[in-house]
C-alpha cells in the first residue's frame, strides 16, 4: 500500500485551525488503547498481549509527518499511563519520542509507504521493549532481569508485530482523510 | 535539517519533555495517590474502558458457550465455590480451635467479618507489559477506595493490595508481584511467616514464596496460608493459598514453602476492595 505523504497536509489543516485531524487521532488513539488493555480483546497466547498503542504512533507518524506522531505519541502516553504500573508520563515521554524519531526519519530520509512502517514500527517496538526493561527492570538490578525480558517482553513484542497491518490500515484511512481536507 | 532543530516546534517539544518529566518525579512522590493529569485522564478514560472489557467479557462469554461449555461451566463454577466454602470452613475449624486453647477468655468470640467494609469493583485492565497479574479496576476514591487497602476475589480469596488511587479507578498490585510482602501463617500450626511473588515462571503458576517459616514449624503439603494480621494493612485469616512444597532456605535456618494461590488472578474479572476492618492502620509491610 504505497502512500505519497508529506508533513504539509497536517500543518495545513492546523495552519486553517481546522482541528477535525486532532479529534481523528485522538479518538482512534482512545480506540487503540481500549482494545489494547481490555483484558479479552487480543486472545493471550502463552501469556503474551500485545501492545498497538506503540506502532499506532509510529504508523501516524510516517503517514501524518512528525508534528503528528510526537502529539499521538504523547496523547497515547498519558492515556496508557492510567492503566500502566510504571511512572506516570514514562510511557509519554518515550513514546513522544519515539514518534518524532519515525516521522523525521519519513521526512528526511524514507518514503511513507507501508514497508517503511513496518521496519520503523518492528524497530520502534524492539527499542521500546529494551528501554522499558532497562528503566523500569534493570537500573533497579530487579530480580530475574533475563526472565523477564525473554519470558515477557519480547514475546509480547513479537506479538504487537502482527498487529501492525491493521495498526497501518487505520492510520492510512485517518492520514487520507486529513489529505482530502486540506485539498479542499 | 538544522532549521528544523531550531523550529518553534523542537522548543514546545522540549518543554512538554521537560513538563512529563516533572509529572513523573511527582508521581513518584505521591505515595500512590494519582497526580491530577492522571486523575482526570483517569476520570475520563475508564468509562469507555469498563463498556469496552463488558463487551470482551460478554463476547468471550458467548463463544465459550457455543463451544460447549455451557452447561459445564455452571457446574465447575458450583463446584468451585463449594470448594471455597469448605476450605474455608476448615480455616474456621483450625481458627476455632486455637481461639478456643488461646483467645475465647481473653478476648471472646467475633463473628467473622462482621467489622469489613467492602466496595466493589469490575476488572477493567491488564497491562500487556505487566508480568504479575497487576489489574486496574473501576473502583477509587468515589467509591471509599483507599492506597493500601486489601482486595480479595469474591470468594474471600487474597488478590493483593491497591497501590494507586484515582478518583474513579484503582490500580491493584496482585500478591505474586515481588513488590508485595504479606504477614501470613499457616492455618493449622499458627507458624508465621512473609509471603513474596518470586519468578516469572512461579507467578504464571500462581505461586508465591513463603519465607521465614521457623525450621520447627509443622509446616505440611497441603496446609492452608493465611494474612495472620499483623501489620494492620490485611486483616487476619484471609486465605492465600495452600502448601504445594517446602525446602529449606539458603540461610540454612529457616524453611521455604512454595504456595499455590486460591484466587485466579489471571481470569478475575471481580473484586471486592475492604475499605475498612477493625485494626486497620498504616503499615511498613510494603
Amino acid at each position: 500500500m504505497k502512500t505519497r505523504v508529506n508533513s504539509s497536509p497536517f500543518s495545513t489543516l492546523l495552519q486553517q485551525k481546522n482541528y477535525l485531524p486532532w479529534l481523528l487521532y485522538g479518538l482512534s488513539t482512545l480506540l487503540v488503547l481500549l482494545l489494547q488493555t481490555a483484558p479479552r480483546i487480543f486472545p493471550t497466547v502463552s501469556f503474551a498481549r500485545p501492545f498497538p498503542l506503540v506502532a499506532f504512533v509510529i504508523c501516524t507518524a510516517v503517514l501524518g509527518g512528525a508534528r503528528a506522531g510526537a502529539a499521538v505519541g504523547v496523547f497515547s502516553g498519558i492515556l496508557w499511563g492510567v492503566f500502566s504500573f510504571r511512572l506516570f508520563g514514562f510511557d509519554a515521554l518515550l513514546l513522544m519520542l519515539c514518534g518524532l524519531a519515525a516521522g523525521l526519519l519519513v521526512e528526511w530520509f524514507l518514503r511513507a509507504n507501508f514497508y517503511t512502517a513496518l521496519l520503523l514500527s518492528s524497530s520502534g517496538v524492539l527499542l521500546y521493549v529494551l528501554l522499558e526493561w532497562f528503566f523500569c527492570y534493570a537500573i533497579f538490578r530487579k530480580e530475574n532481569l533475563s526472565e523477564i525480558l525473554f519470558k515477557v517482553l519480547l514475546p509480547n513484542g513479537l506479538y504487537t508485530l502482527v498487529t501492525i497491518p491493521l495498526t497501518y490500515l487505520l492510520c492510512y484511512l485517518i492520514a487520507r482523510f486529513v489529505r482530502r481536507r486540506a485539498s479542499v | 535539517m538544522k532549521d528544523f532543530f531550531k523550529s518553534f516546534f523542537v522548543r514546545v517539544l522540549a518543554v512538554v519533555a521537560l513538563i512529563l518529566v516533572g509529572i513523573m518525579i511527582y508521581s513518584a512522590s505521591t505515595g500512590g495517590i494519582a497526580s491530577l493529569p492522571q486523575t482526570i485522564t483517569g476520570a475520563v478514560v475508564t468509562p469507555f474502558q469498563s463498556l469496552v472489557t463488558g463487551i470482551s467479557n460478554g463476547i468471550s462469554g458467548f463463544f465459550g458457550g457455543l463451544v460447549g461449555g455451557g452447561e459445564l461451566q455452571e457446574q465447575v463454577n458450583a463446584l468451585l465455590k463449594e470448594n471455597a466454602e469448605l476450605r474455608q470452613q476448615i480455616v474456621d475449624y483450625d481458627e476455632l480451635k486455637q481461639q478456643n486453647d488461646w483467645y475465647t477468655e481473653i478476648l471472646g468470640l467475633h463473628e467473622e467479618h462482621s467489622d469489613y467494609t467492602f466496595s466493589s469493583g469490575r476488572v477493567i485492565g491488564r497491562d500487556p507489559s505487566d508480568t504479575y497479574g497487576n489489574i486496574t479496576i473501576s473502583a477509587g476514591k468515589n467509591a471509599d477506595v483507599s492506597v493500601n487497602d486489601p482486595v480479595v476475589s469474591p470468594n474471600g480469596d487474597l488478590v493483593g493490595v491497591v497501590s494507586e488511587v484515582g478518583l474513579t479507578y484503582s490500580k491493584v498490585r496482585t500478591v505474586l508481584d515481588p513488590a508485595i510482602k504479606v504477614s501470613a501463617q499457616i492455618s493449622r500450626t499458627a507458624d508465621t511467616g512473609y509471603t513474596a511473588g518470586s519468578t516469572v515462571t512461579m507467578a504464571r503458576e500462581r505461586q508465591l514464596r513463603l519465607t521465614t517459616l521457623e525450621r520447627s514449624s509443622g509446616v505440611a503439603i497441603g496446609d492452608y496460608v493465611v494474612t495472620s494480621g499483623i501489620g494492620g494493612i490485611y486483616p487476619g485469616g484471609l486465605l492465600i493459598g495452600s502448601v504445594r512444597e517446602i525446602n529449606n532456605a539458603s540461610d540454612g535456618m529457616t524453611l521455604d514453602a512454595n504456595v499455590e494461590l486460591f484466587a485466579d488472578i489471571y481470569n478475575l474479572k471481580q473484586v471486592m476492595v475492604i475499605t475498612s476492618f477493625d485494626g486497620q492502620g498504616s503499615s511498613t509491610e510494603n
